[in-house]
């Protein structure tokens, strides 16, 4: 018996001398959970080149703990149903070392389980006002907050002299939440008026009525925040029915090469979004990332896509895995903040990061959007804001605006 | 004013939506759920002739009316026929599985991506204030235009009398000599391409995606259940009667509440009148045949 158990005993040894390095070959994975179709489907392809972009970039610079990297593709339709079932066959079939690419519905939809599973997850399209205050353990978010969106909405209207707007929203996170930031500040700090706040369910047959709501009730301006299935057809309403010389200020969900062309179909209409922008002067890291990315998906980034913060979170969770010397969760997550924030080397790519890391020093990485630098509830500190318009038929960045300082996120 | 406008055109759609729904019950008797996929399956197929290879808008509408037509006499064939006699309970779950099936060919053949006709109809008429646009008048001429010819049909044709006697009675219409299988194949047909009719409706007034037939098959079986389920007549005004109330009530009470009020005219229908909105004309009807 005392053979067997030392037999035993000999085997448990040697499969955990083993078993110490049984990861080691293996490649690291990232999750890539997207809305691949539906509603955020439009924006699909070119988030998922931006995601390839920056692992190419990671493997091609010897890869993560020398380990190569793999991208983990799951579509979750653009609802938070898919998310679920999306992060539970990421998690549960893949086994992901981290998660990027996840939009505000699907986020909230899966962000216990992620802290319960200490993943580290980077949103980079998340603007829900619910991680406002919620992040920085397992979650990060390196783009505005619908706080921001909200706020630099009403300046906008502010700015541009509107002092009635009337609201269309569709009943979504993603879409109320800027839009009651963007209705407090609006009435309570600018003094504007609200002639219609129109909220209705998406699959309607038809939004000719919510339409004709908002546009007959005098505003100087229609403030739409839908959803682009939505979108399309409430802007196809707004064109057939003569609405056009009544302008619009339209949420990020709606800067779309689609949308845009719906607006520019129509002579003198004026549709602005204000929203996060990428960091495009002077900028290394955007220097670096605009061929790559050209070269793969056949165009060069566009604002209206999203594509360069989903590139920024694959470099963010390459540099913190190197940072922290190891896949553990918590360990990543806890150096994520460490390589996005001074004191540090300013880096702008993958390689020149994991230099100065073997380096032995510190790094700042600065991404191809903006500075990356999180505050302690891992929300981006200073996303570069910009005002959209359409001209000759696509969104063209009008002008760069930084978010006036009197005016103030809303308490809850 | 206007918005009693917007709610005909939105009654329209949802009238030529509930006509295939009430025939089959009529004529099958069960609720057929797969009706509203027929919807989805329309909406897709005319946007991909349309958006995909350029046809004319009513080409490809009357392609696909006719395909989903020719197809809902299949899915009868092979999913409902052989279990008709085991009653409407069978029949009714068949038809849920029916819809998943269908819904997932839907997404397998078309995405869940949404698709938007790239059609618009041009003109746009201020006619005593209210705004109508081309497209009104079309969906609005094409539903009443679908509606008169299937009461033509119903009434003026030897195989519509035949309808009209199997709806009333089956097992009588058998015994007669009514050629049921083929009146069976007759109102498959036309349910599902009034179906498809409506999904196309649906998608040049709004969009196409993988859920409209989930979406709207609750407000089907709304303005069936209002028509009172044997009454094509019935089914027609209540079709109309909850787009117009649906689409007014948005001028006073908030829009995410319009399908509530659907269901609220609903439920007091129901309560004061169980038979549905044209009981005494659907007696009369039950008189004739």
């Amino acid at each position: 018996m005392k053979r067997v158990i030392a037999l035993l005993c000999l085997f448990g040894l040697v499969a955990a001398a083993c078993g110490g390095g049984d990861d080691s070959d293996e490649p690291i994975k990232f999750g890539f959970l997207n809305g691949q179709t539906g509603d955020y489907g439009p924006w699909g392809a070119w988030a998922l080149w931006a995601a390839e972009v920056a692992v190419e970039e990671l493997n091609a610079a010897g890869g993560v703990l020398g380990r190569t990297v793999e991208l983990v593709v799951e579509d979750n339709g653009s609802t938070p149903e898919g998310a679920v079932s999306g992060y539970a066959e990421l998690t549960d079939v893949d086994g992901i070392d981290a998660l990027g690419g996840i939009e505000s519905d699907g986020m909230l939809a899966v962000f216990d389980t992620v802290h319960e599973q200490q993943l580290p997850t980077i949103c980079s399209t998340c603007g829900t006002t619910e991680l406002d205050t919620t992040g920085g353990d397992y979650v990060f978010r390196i783009i505005g907050s619908d706080t921001d969106n909200g706020i630099i909405g009403a300046q906008v209207a502010r700015d541009e002299g509107y002092d009635n707007v009337a609201m269309l929203v569709e009943l979504s996170e993603g879409t109320i939440s800027p839009a009651d930031v963007f209705k407090t500040v609006f009435t309570e700090q600018i003094g504007g008026t609200i002639t219609e706040d129109v909220r209705f369910d998406a699959g309607r047959s038809s939004y000719s009525a919510e339409v004709a709501r908002a546009f007959d009730s005098g505003a100087d301006a229609v403030y739409i925040s839908v959803g682009f299935e939505t979108g399309v057809p409430i802007l196809n309403e707004w064109k057939r029915r003569g609405y056009s010389d009544v302008p619009l200020i339209l949420t990020t969900d709606l800067l779309s090469p689609d949308i845009a062309a719906v607006v520019g179909e129509v002579e003198g209409a004026s549709a602005v979004v204000a929203a996060a922008a990428y960091d495009t002067e002077g900028n290394p890291a955007w220097d670096a990332y605009v061929p790559r990315f050209e070269a793969k998906a056949g165009d060069p980034p566009e604002i209206g896509f999203y594509d360069a913060w989903q590139y920024d979170q694959y470099i963010i969770l390459g540099l913190a895995m190197e940072k922290a010397g190891t896949t553990d969760g918590a360990a990543v997550a806890a150096a994520i903040p460490q390589i996005t924030n001074p004191p540090g080397v300013e880096v702008f790519t993958y390689a020149s990061g994991l230099a100065e890391l073997q380096a032995g020093n510190e790094i700042d990485y600065h991404g191809t959007t903006s500075n990356m630098n999180l505050n302690a509830v891992g929300n981006l500190q200073s996303p570069v804001m910009a005002v959209s318009a359409v001209t000759d038929g696509s969104w063209q960045v009008r002008d760069y605006v930084e978010l006036d300082p009197t005016l103030e996120k809303p308490s809850s | 004013m206007q918005n009693i406008v917007f709610g005909i055109v939105t009654g329209s759609t949802l009238a030529v939506a509930t006509i295939g729904f009430a025939m089959v019950y009529r004529t099958e008797n069960f609720l057929n759920i797969a009706h509203a996929q027929m919807m989805a399956l329309g909406g897709f197929i005319g946007v991909v002739l349309v958006d995909s290879y350029g046809w004319n808008i009513f080409a490809a509408g009357a392609v696909t009316v006719v395909s989903v037509g020719a197809l809902g006499v299949v899915v009868a064939a092979v999913f409902f026929r052989p279990v008709r006699h085991l009653g409407g309970t069978v029949l009714l779950f068949t038809s849920i599985g029916v819809s998943l099936m269908l819904y997932a060919v839907i997404i397998a053949l078309f995405s869940t991506q949404a698709r938007f006709y790239p059609v618009g109809f041009g003109g746009r008429y201020e006619i005593a204030g209210v705004n109508v646009l081309t497209a009104d008048l079309v969906i609005v001429g094409l539903a009443f235009a679908s509606i008169i010819a299937l009461q033509v049909f119903l009434n003026g044709t030897g195989l519509g009398r035949a309808v009209r006697a199997t709806a009333s009675n089956g097992e009588l219409a058998r015994v007669r000599g009514v050629p049921v299988g083929r009146v069976s194949n007759t109102i498959w047909f036309i349910s599902s391409a009034f179906g498809a009719m409506a999904g196309v409706m649906i998608g040049v007034l709004s969009s196409v995606n993988a859920e409209i037939g989930w979406h709207h098959i609750l407000t089907v079986l709304a303005a069936a259940v209002l028509g009172g389920l044997r009454s094509i007549s019935g089914v027609i005004v209540a079709g109309l009667l909850l787009g117009i109330v649906m689409d007014v009530s948005v001028l006073y009470i908030p829009s995410a509440y319009r399908p509530v009020v659907a269901f609220g005219v609903l439920v007091a229908v129901l309560v004061l009148r169980p038979e549905g909105l044209l009981a005494v004309q659907r007696r009369k009807e039950a008189a004739v045949t």
